[in-house]
């Protein structure tokens, strides 16, 4: 099945994942994959959000591996994936004909702007403020020197 | 499975791109409910339904249903009582809309 | 009033720009109807019975008469040259095409509006009492926290995908005009003695299928500390939400399942180990959203014009149905009904929303609220305009006086409009506002909530009115169900069925004897809620149950 990852690469590897239901315990994952190189978070639907509360939950308890979120996910999902802490989204081969690769980069490219902190590389809306806000206060006191 | 829904019945949907109601009237999709193709035996149902699908598979309508009409001189009139106010129309009556100065609004 | 940054205005035009393109991925089959469904309803648009509907976001219920305009032009441009504003303030057009909303968000961006989640199943616009920053019993105005909310729940990557939709309503006042405990959570601003301002937390409030009244979750939670303390209720929720059955799935469901106590254990265990740092507000941007709230220059007026014109009775029953006391001397808080006799309620036609932004800049230094009773406030009227604002909005048939009266109906768009309604709302709320045309009826029959709803999702809050209408089908009819005593303040109680459905035709008749009977059974100064609750409701079944005999109090 194809697999796209956060950067934007197509993977067709076949390869052994583990994975785990959406409503799956913290701790239970935790004891038996926490050295998963590779998990997979499975999505029944792609509007059943668990998934995303899931990972952030994983994240914050240490894991390290990556996390694949599998099922009908769709290209507008990608960024708020990543944001969560998703490494890479594998689909199913008829969703792939219908949305292909360059819908997914244009998806994750069209989403630039997010109010909210978070495991992507974006700098949020309010840490932007807050650059400014500083940069500015640190401009004015340089203007004050005499 | 939907309800069967028993004969005589039309078929509705949404336009996709427009929302608004229309019927098939056969050939084509109409807005007005009096050009609407009457099913008279199961059989008609079940063509308009594979109809139906097939206008969703290419993007032209949404949300199609199959009305149970009453069909008392050559007014089509629904059985049910939401499909009836679906095909009348909003009963409430707003007079003239009022719209003056509104197009020509400078921000 | 706030206004967009260069950081809230990118995001803006990104967000429009996305939907541009899933509209045209749409309309090309790359995305299928099940796939695009969440998506246009987090863009506010609707497909209802007979059209597409869109749901414009009017955060806390707060707009300038510039954006007034471009409603009103939305109007005129793309539906039928009216509106409907809403029960959560909110305003919607019922006959919008799809193609065409990509360049409406576009003409809304201009001025710093958007449709962002005013449906779905994601944290909806946060509301707030449409008397904030004025009224006189407040601790502080809730809109800076509500705007604060409304950045941190947009677009939250986590939380688009929730069970079910998620309301939430803040007060700042010792009055709730904001209905927060008929919300997933309602806020309330509390000034402790030890700890200063801060927030209390009900949850698990919400109406429709199954009514429930919000509980304390939290006591007191600082400014700071507030979105993450909120991000770990949602969390909670959204993963253990039950996402079986759509009727189980609002969070009220999730807390009486759970129980509260329990509930309140997993949240607390939850947040105490987040990381709520990247949400923690710190002080420059907590008084960097204040500013935008505070009050405009408001000079000392003389009263004397106002005085005057209280001779004349029309005005002096607008004067005091219609307004109330600002916090600044020679000013009042002006409402202008959109319930005239026999009209829609919450409709107003784009010409009037022209003449109101015009009215509001003249006499309300710009600025104008949507309250959740579907009426338009306007906050800072100097008392001495008031006559001349009361005249012109006369000329616009918007200076109806009867702002807590009877016929002051909330009501739903109903069966007339919505995919999901079992009867209509509106032409009841028209009967029963004719049955009710005298000023001098209403005037001695005195505050009243009537609320209509066309179907069990409640959206006009028919559990809360005093008298609440909950219109079904049974048997291919219309019938409704009548219940009273219902209370939308924070003692907020859910009213009681009176008895079997009736017919439409009968409901006008039907209030009218509970009228009756109230004014029959009532104690010097008692509104009709107290009656109620001095009596009980057995009181009031004589009036519905014996549907043809004659009562003493009808004669």
């Amino acid at each position: 099945m194809p697999i796209i990852d956060k950067e934007g690469n197509f993977l067709a590897v076949a390869d052994n994942v583990e994975t785990i239901s959406n409503s799956a315990a913290i701790a239970d994952v935790m004891a038996q994959f926490a050295n998963a190189e590779i998990l997979g978070i499975i999505f029944p639907t792609h509007h059943d959000g668990r998934g995303y509360s899931l990972t952030k939950k994983l994240r914050r308890a240490g894991f390290n591996g990556k996390l694949r979120a599998i099922g009908p996910l769709i290209p507008d999902q990608f960024s708020d994936l990543i944001a969560c802490g998703f490494d890479e989204i594998e689909i199913s081969d008829e969703q792939f004909l219908r949305q292909p690769l360059v819908q997914w980069l244009a998806a994750k490219e069209i989403s630039q702007h997010s109010y909210q902190n978070n495991n992507s590389t974006k700098t949020s809306i309010f840490q932007s403020r807050r650059q400014k806000i500083a940069a500015n206060r640190h401009l004015n006191l340089v203007r004050e020197l005499p | 499975m939907k309800n069967k829904i028993p004969a005589p019945a039309i078929l509705s949907a949404h336009d996709l791109r427009e929302g608004y109601v229309a019927y098939w009237t056969g050939e084509l999709w109409s807005r007005d409910i009096n050009q609407a193709k009457i099913a008279h035996a199961d059989d008609e149902i079940i063509e308009m339904e594979t109809v139906a699908a097939s206008f969703i598979a290419q993007n032209i309508i949404v949300d199609f249903a199959i009305i149970p009409i009453a069909h008392i001189a050559y007014k089509i009139t629904s059985k049910t009582l939401r499909e009836s106010f679906l095909i009348s129309g909003p009963t409430i009556d707003y007079g003239e809309p009022s719209i003056e100065g509104a197009l020509n609004v400078s921000i | 009033m706030y206004r967009y940054d260069e950081f809230d205005a990118a995001f803006v035009a990104s967000r429009n720009a996305q939907f541009a393109n899933q509209v045209a991925r749409r309309l090309d089959g790359s995305l299928s109807e099940d796939e695009f469904r969440p998506i246009r309803l987090r863009n506010g648009v609707y497909l209802q019975l007979h059209a597409y509907m869109l749901r414009i976001a009017i955060p806390y219920g707060t707009l300038s008469a510039k954006q007034m305009r471009v409603l009103a032009q939305i109007g005129a441009k793309y539906d039928k040259g009216y509106g409907h504003f809403t029960t959560r303030q909110n305003i919607q057009f019922n006959w919008i095409k799809l193609i065409d909303v990509p360049q409406i968000l576009a003409e809304l961006a201009e001025v710093s509006m958007h449709c962002i989640q005013t449906s779905g199943n994601c944290i909806r616009n946060v509301t707030a009492d449409h008397f904030a920053g004025i009224a006189k019993d407040e601790i502080a105005d809730p809109r800076p926290i509500a705007e604060l909310i409304r950045q941190w729940s947009t677009e939250h990557p986590e939380f688009l995908y929730l069970p079910r939709k998620f309301k939430i309503a803040v007060t700042g006042a010792s009055a709730d005009r904001a209905v927060i405990r008929a919300h997933d959570i309602g806020i309330q601003i509390i000034d402790d003695v030890k700890r200063g301002i801060g927030f209390r937390i009900y949850a698990g409030g919400g109406l429709g299928r199954t009514p429930v009244i919000g509980k304390i979750i939290k006591e007191f939670v600082t400014h700071e500390k507030l979105l993450g303390y909120l991000e770990a209720v949602l969390r909670t929720y959204n993963s253990e939400g039950r996402r079986d059955n759509k009727y189980k799935a609002r969070i009220k469901i999730l807390v009486n399942e759970t129980g509260l106590e329990e509930f309140i254990k997993q949240v607390e265990a939850e947040y105490a180990i987040s990381d709520t740092s990247s949400v923690d507000v710190d002080a420059d941007e907590i008084a960097r959203i204040n500013a935008y709230f505070a009050l405009p220059k408001l000079l000392g007026r003389s009263e004397t014009k106002y005085d005057a014109a209280l001779n004349d009775s029309a005005f002096a029953d607008f004067a005091k149905y219609n307004t109330i006391p600002h916090k600044i001397d020679g000013y009042v808080a002006t409402t202008i009904s959109l319930k005239p006799i026999g009209g829609i309620p919450g409709d107003a036609t784009s010409t009037q929303m022209l003449a109101i932004a015009d009215l509001a800049d003249k006499y309300s230094s710009g600025e104008i609220r949507i309250t959740h009773h579907q009426n338009i406030v306007f906050p800072h009227v100097a008392k001495d305009d008031l006559p001349e604002l009361c005249a012109a909005l006369g000329a616009m048939g918007l200076a109806t006086a009867n702002v807590g009266l009877i016929s002051d109906i909330i009501a739903c768009p109903g069966l007339d409009y919505c995919a999901l309604a079992t009867a209509r709302s509106i032409p009841i709320a028209q009967e029963i506002s004719k049955r009710f045309e005298s000023s001098q009826k209403q005037a001695e029959i005195g505050n009243i909530s009537i609320n209509i709803s066309g179907c069990i999702n409640a959206c006009a809050h028919h559990h809360i009115g005093n008298i609440g209408i909950l219109g079904l089908e049974k048997s291919g009819r219309e019938n409704y169900q009548i219940t009273i005593g219902g209370d939308a303040t924070l003692d907020m109680a859910l009213g009681e069925r009176l008895g079997p459905g009736i017919d439409a035709e009968d409901v006008p008749d039907t209030i009218e004897r509970i009228i009756n009977r109230y004014l029959h059974l009532r104690e010097e100064g008692e509104e009709f809620i107290d009656t109620y609750r001095r009596l009980g409701i057995e009181h009031f079944r004589v009036a519905f149950a014996n549907q043809g005999q004659i009562l003493s109090e009808d004669l």
